[in-house]
């Protein structure tokens, strides 16, 4: 049998992650596609013995935050950044939709909210995913979760899009 | 108790099952006292829940051949070994837990996002007992002392199975060729049911497991007083000895003896008393080494009987 690259078996939860970061499908397989080269690439650098995993979505955060940042013309990346809910965004319209409604949401309390509640990341996992302090994933998950509640149920409308 | 000592980040962690017992408690008692983040809280088990809904099915839709492309041409050899992070087995024992409950009745199902409410205390207080229900299965992920990951991944996968009472098995034993033709493919490795007549056992049939780190065999078999035992293999078990010998592990309810062969780790996992397992896994363990033997060193002869180490 031919071993199998301890990188492969992640890529599921790799498209996984990317389709809920980006919505679309093509896009999402586009960041795993980057971040498989990229890691391969790096591969040297990860620490047998620390978390693959961990590694493996750092590379994609920033592979993300970076393309992110070069199509918003390197406007300024922090929690009060909201990206567009493409051509939905009609006005008054009320956005039920789970996947569109985590578009509304910042980058940095949707990552936070998608790798804890979808990738059982620990919030030390996250904090060194991210490579932020464990207090901001606290308040980023805090923050994110209430702000998705309440554009579920439909009391919380999406910002307009900031600076894009 | 100190009431007053909650903080919103033990919401949070309350809602992803990473408190103690004990703080676990604590936070209850607050929130039967504090209905408003009660609603709030059941608010979030949903958005969790619900993104599992959403987004699980692309964990079993084929690989994109470009992504695999990317490994055609390694600038790097992958290492002998890599740990298995806990996050990882936490990950698996979720799916295996949100899938296996569900055909349990253990976990409450997705209800639609919009315009959902809680309709009572009541309802809230389900919630929160699913909570508790889950608090309690994630302890079988909490690690502890050198176990392999696998051992857990086998007891959970027994206890989602065994007790399941319409597709206890994916492939039924009269299919038993087919069976070990497409487990063996899919784990890489010449694989057989191990013959437990003797020991008073019959093959029902196997399934194969899901798992971030590869995929593992389960095959199930029932006596005539219908307790069930699964044997679990799985290849590659990485970030342990190549080769260790019988132990003995318990979780809950199920009881269960381990062996690594080289690389390829084995649990026999079952409700049984350890005596009556362990003459099981002696059987079991006996077959699968003498054809691991005759595979890898045809004149070597059979080791003898193995160690049992209590842990």
């Amino acid at each position: 049998m031919t071993a199998e690259h301890p990188i492969m078996v992640q890529i599921p939860h790799l498209r996984r992650y990317a389709r809920a970061l980006t919505r679309h499908e093509l896009e999402a397989d586009d960041l795993v596609q980057d971040t498989l080269e990229r890691a391969l690439r790096k591969f040297s650098l990860w620490q047998q013995g620390t978390n693959l995993r961990a590694w493996l979505f750092s590379v994609m955060h920033n592979l993300y935050i970076n393309q992110v940042r070069s199509k918003q013309e390197m406007a300024p990346l922090d929690d009060d950044m909201h990206i567009p809910v493409g051509g939905r965004q009609e006005e008054g319209l009320r956005i039920r939709d789970l996947s569109t409604s985590l578009l509304a949401l910042p980058i940095e309390q949707r990552e936070v909210l998608l790798l804890v509640g979808l990738e059982d990341f620990s919030y030390e996992e996250v904090a060194q995913t991210l490579g932020i302090p464990i207090g901001t994933v606290m308040s980023r998950l805090s923050r994110g979760r209430e702000r998705l509640r309440g554009l579920l149920d439909g009391s919380t409308k999406p910002n307009p899009s900031v600076a894009i | 108790m100190n009431k007053f000592s909650i903080t919103e980040a033990d919401l949070q962690a309350y809602v992803d099952n990473r408190l103690s017992d004990a703080r676990r408690g604590e936070v209850e008692a607050y929130l039967a006292a504090h209905p408003d983040d009660a609603r709030r809280l059941v608010g979030y088990f949903h958005i969790n829940d619900d993104l599992h809904d959403h987004f699980d099915p692309i964990l079993s839709e084929k690989i994109p051949d470009r992504l695999l492309a990317c490994f055609d041409t390694p600038a790097e050899s992958a290492p002998q070994s890599s740990r298995i992070s806990f996050a990882s087995v936490r990950a698996r024992l979720r799916d295996l837990i949100k899938r296996g409950g569900r055909a349990l009745g253990i976990l409450v199902p997705a209800s639609p996002v919009g315009g959902w409410r809680p309709a009572s205390f009541a309802l809230t207080v389900a919630w929160l007992s699913l909570g508790v229900a889950l608090g309690w299965q994630m302890q079988l992920a909490l690690p502890h002392n050198d176990m392999p990951p696998m051992v857990r991944h086998a007891a959970v996968a027994y206890a989602t199975y065994a007790s399941e009472v319409a597709h206890p098995v994916e492939i039924q034993a009269s299919n038993e060729d087919h069976l070990e033709a497409w487990l063996s493919k899919r784990l890489g490795m010449s694989l057989q049911a191990p013959k437990l007549e003797t020991v008073g056992f019959a093959l029902m049939g196997g399934r194969l497991l899901a798992g971030t780190q590869g995929p593992a065999a389960q095959f199930m078999y029932e006596d005539g007083v219908g307790r069930r035992l699964t044997l679990y293999v799985k290849t590659q078990e990485m970030g342990h000895d190549k080769s260790r010998s019988f132990e003995f592990a318990r979780e809950k309810e199920v009881n269960a003896f381990y062996w690594i062969e080289d690389g390829t780790g084995y649990v026999l996992s079952g409700n049984l008393g350890r005596a009556d397992l362990l003459k099981v896994a002696e059987a079991a363990h006996r077959q699968m080494d003498s054809l691991h033997e005759m595979k890898v060193n045809p004149k070597k002869s059979v080791s003898g009987r193995p160690r049992v180490v209590v842990i």
